[in-house]
């Protein structure tokens, strides 16, 4: 791993240097004081804040809210179908190191038996640009799955402050194409130590294979219908979460024309696996929370070795009812020696 | 820790604090409503010049993930199919965008006409901060200032979308000139 | 850029109205190219698209022995199905596939078989008798046991004729309630099933029908003495992309569009 000691205008430099073949994103606040998504700007003026953790995801970028898969035209009784146009090459700064924890369990499922080419041609037209994060609150729990907040290599280059200037670590191939192309004169250092984790004030730590094996035995369990009593469905766990994944396909239409499109479904809408005559395998509520608890420290560790969580909070910090995802779990992980009181 | 700093944002501006229709009444431990009577976000909202608000309302529809949490959570939304799931016909666009969260978010404001009560929920819940207490009380002093209905006010009144006047104003359907 | 999602283009060639409510289509793919990539074994299930109106999952209900056509049967049941229904021949659709896995012809081989259907669950066990007939030699006794709800829900019918005079092939139709001339059995699947009582040495049974009809095959089989492993059923769940990626159709860690729907 190359790392550069660069100054905040040479790191400015650099990516200003390719905004005309790239489309630049950063983290900003926008007037309410809430950043809901990165937003596109035309250059960089100054340094990207590592204290912004966006509302939305980083798998927006990859894998957005609803995207055209193709495009037809009806003629008669003939079709013709259209092809979407190849993405923009995109830059997207101030990324922590949860989302880019979160884009292997992505990368996993859309590449797994067939290659989704949706995904995979954003991913790779996509440099991402992580920063070490200062802004961990209440709800992140990063360091319980192994994250370091501090330092990541799941990006394609990292930004770490030291003193008044800045490390850049580059992570990946994409990473050191980007740099050899438009870094000027960097000066490089040797022997960076990646600041650690700061680790958070859990009172309880989470051990996730604990979790799994109670999980293994705990279809039927009581607490999954405590844990779901308060749950509205909304969905909001879901669409936020960096490493859901789940999609709804449909057609829009207007008289000849049209294109089929994906969209984010979530498994918590009970709409979600009812079938044509009404029958749903998941229609209780609690059943909808436990397949996304299952799926996600569970059924996705049997299929792909990876747990679907990179801690990053979302689903606690935004769920209306405050249904804690660290504390259900801390239930599960000691129902199974000590037996459910309740 | 001051109430003013802990309070719900709807709360302060709360114009219901004395309702006269309980069984029993606790005491508050202390007052709220911190805004002026009658000041609150919508009034506030519209000293804002007129051209200045779409560009701001095409942001925040821009932002809308369609994730239906306002739906969701409204205390007032009982149907059992939303429009909005219906699929046959599909008459809320499936996909997302600015243009098709606002036909989303326009139409669930109507089918609120007359019922929302003002819990100030759905602006809470939304994940993408969407200031939609601006439009569900825009909507509640449209349906007053037309009807002279408050939902839940007032048990006794006939409910507003299964009663008819033919007092009631025909605006909706003429221009007031045509009249 | 193309992608998974993209299906074939297909030209529906034939209608057959089977029911009241299910019809059969029989496609062609319109791309040589594609006609060479779809290769399918009986017991895989495609998605077919309406443009404009959506895609449904279907069984593949011809068998790839008789490669001129390929064969959908469609019962009306929603959106994409109501309007499949209303498609006319010479109409282009899309057809995306084959998915899932397959029933196991090779390990099959030798064994008598035993087809247990409701409905237009004989969709997919039709697959698998054609593909056993035309390759006779290897198979041993077929016995089918078929029932719908009514005479009316009965589906290929002058398939069923057929095979009721194909030596080695036991049919055996039944109806849930009895309608019209009927002449035949009246009675439930299961129930039949018992009656008929087909010897368990050496034999697969195959089910695939509405999910309690499943439940109480299953149970008589094993009253007959079929071991579960000589039982194979498919299952159903909802779903829409038929690749193991947009998460609706899992049972467990396993997902039925990719690890099914034969099992
Ligand atoms: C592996 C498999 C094989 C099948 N084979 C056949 C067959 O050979 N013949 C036949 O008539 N039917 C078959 N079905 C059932 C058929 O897929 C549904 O009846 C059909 O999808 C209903 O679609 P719709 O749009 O008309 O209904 P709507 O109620 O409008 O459903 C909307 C969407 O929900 C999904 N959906 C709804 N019901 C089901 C369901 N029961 N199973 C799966 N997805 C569903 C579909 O993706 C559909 O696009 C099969 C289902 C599966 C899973
Ligand atoms: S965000 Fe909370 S209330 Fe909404 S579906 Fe998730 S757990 Fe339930
Ligand atoms: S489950 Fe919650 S904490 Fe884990 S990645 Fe998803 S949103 Fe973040
Ligand atoms: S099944 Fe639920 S938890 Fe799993 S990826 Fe899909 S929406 Fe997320
Ligand atoms: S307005 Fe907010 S809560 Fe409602 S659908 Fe949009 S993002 Fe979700
Ligand atoms: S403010 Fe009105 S529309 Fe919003 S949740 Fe409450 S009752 Fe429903
Ligand atoms: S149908 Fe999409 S995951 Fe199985």
């Amino acid at each position: 791993m190359k790392n550069y000691l660069l100054t905040e205008e040479q790191i400015i430099a650099l990516f200003n240097a390719a905004a005309e073949h790239y489309e630049l994103y950063v983290p900003v606040n926008s007037e309410n004081g809430q950043v809901f998504c990165w937003e596109k700007t035309a250059r960089l003026d100054k340094m990207v804040p590592s204290n912004i953790q966006p509302t939305a995801s980083i798998k927006k970028f990859f894998f957005p809210n609803s995207e055209p898969m193709f495009g037809f035209k009806k003629e008669k009784q003939e079709i013709e179908l259209y092809q979407a146009a190849a993405s923009v090459p995109r830059l997207v700064l101030g990324v922590h190191s949860c989302d880019l924890g979160s884009i292997k369990v992505l990368e996993a499922l859309f590449k797994d038996t067939v290659d989704d080419e949706l995904f995979r041609e954003k991913r790779q037209n996509t440099v991402l640009v992580g920063i070490s994060c200062s802004a961990k609150d209440w709800a992140c729990f990063c360091s319980q799955l192994e994250i370091n907040s501090r330092f990541s290599q799941d990006g394609d280059l990292f930004i770490t402050p030291r003193e008044e200037k800045y490390i850049l670590s580059v992570t990946s191939a994409k990473g050191e194409d980007y740099v050899n192309k438009y870094l000027e004169n960097g000066e490089t250092v040797a022997g960076f130590t990646p600041a650690n984790d700061l680790g958070e004030e859990e009172t309880f730590t989470l051990d996730f294979p604990k979790i799994k094996e109670v999980m293994d035995s705990g279809f039927e369990l009581p607490v999954w219908e405590k844990f779901a009593r308060k749950c509205i469905n909304c969905g909001i766990c879901t669409f936020l979460c960096p490493t859901c994944h789940c999609f709804d396909v449909f057609d829009e239409a207007r008289r000849e024309r049209g294109a089929r499109f994906r969209c984010y479904d979530s498994c918590m809408f009970p709409e979600f696996t009812r079938m044509a005559g009404g029958y749903n395998p998941r229609s209780a509520k609690a059943a909808r929370l436990r397949q996304r608890y299952l799926h996600k420290y569970k059924y996705f560790v049997d299929n792909f070795n990876l747990i679907a969580c990179s801690g990053c909070g979302r689903c606690i910090r935004h769920c209306p009812v405050n249904v804690d995802v660290r504390q259900n779990l801390n239930i599960l992980q000691h129902s199974g020696s000590e037996g459910e009181d309740d | 820790m001051p109430l003013a700093e802990i309070i719900a944002g709807k709360c302060q501006d709360c114009q219901y604090q004395e309702m006269d229709n309980y069984d029993e009444l606790l005491p508050y431990p202390q007052k709220i409503g911190l805004t002026a009577k009658g000041e609150n976000v919508l009034t506030a909202y519209e000293k804002l010049e007129f051209e200045k608000r779409w560009p701001e309302w095409a942001r925040h529809f821009e932002n809308c993930i369609q994730c239906f949490a306002c739906r969701k959570v409204c205390p007032m939304c009982y149907c059992t199919e939303c429009i909005a799931s219906k699929n046959e016909p599909r008459l809320i666009p499936q996909s997302v965008g600015g243009k098709q969260n606002t036909v989303w978010q326009i139409t669930r404001i109507m089918h609120l006409a007359g019922r929302c009560i003002d819990c100030g929920e759905c602006e809470r819940v939304c994940p993408a901060k969407l200031p939609l207490r601006r439009l569900t009380l825009k909507m509640r002093q449209i349906v007053n200032d037309y009807y002279k209905y408050v939902p839940g006010l007032d048990p006794r009144q006939d409910l507003f979308w299964s009663s008819y006047s033919k007092k009631d104003p025909e605006y909706l359907i003429f221009k007031p000139e045509e009249k | 850029m193309t992608n998974i999602y993209t299906p074939y283009l297909a030209k529906i060639k034939k209608i057959i109205k089977e029911t009241h409510d299910v019809k059969t289509f029989q496609l062609e793919l319109v791309n040589p190219e594609s006609k060479k990539k779809f290769n399918y074994q009986p017991g895989q299930f495609a998605e077919f698209s309406v443009f404009g109106v959506g895609e449904s999952t279907f069984c593949l209900a011809s068998t790839p022995t008789r490669p001129e056509v390929l064969e959908c049967s469609v019962k009306k049941a929603g959106k994409v199905t109501s309007a499949i229904h209303e498609l006319w021949e010479g109409d282009t659709v899309g057809i995306r596939g084959p998915y899932g896995n397959n029933f196991p012809v090779k390990q099959l081989k030798g064994k008598n078989l035993v087809f247990v259907g409701g409905g237009i669950g004989l969709a997919p066990l039709r697959s698998l008798i054609n593909f056993v007939l035309d390759n006779r030699g290897d198979y041993g006794n077929i016995c089918l046991v078929y029932g719908a709800r009514t005479p009316g829900d009965l589906v290929y019918k002058k398939e069923l004729e057929d095979w009721d005079k194909t030596p080695d092939f036991a049919t055996h139709i039944t109806v849930d309630k009895s309608a019209g001339n009927w002449k035949g059995t009246v009675g439930f699947v299961p129930v039949i099933l018992g009656e008929v009582a087909p010897g368990a040495e050496n034999a697969v049974a195959i089910t695939c029908g509405p999910p309690i009809m499943i439940k109480f095959v299953v149970k008589e089989l094993s009253e007959l003495g079929f071991k579960a492993a000589d039982i194979i059923t498919t299952l159903e769940m909802k779903m829409k992309c038929g690749l193991g990626k947009c998460g609706r159709c899992n049972i467990g860690k396993v997902y039925v569009c990719k690890d099914g729907p034969v099992f």
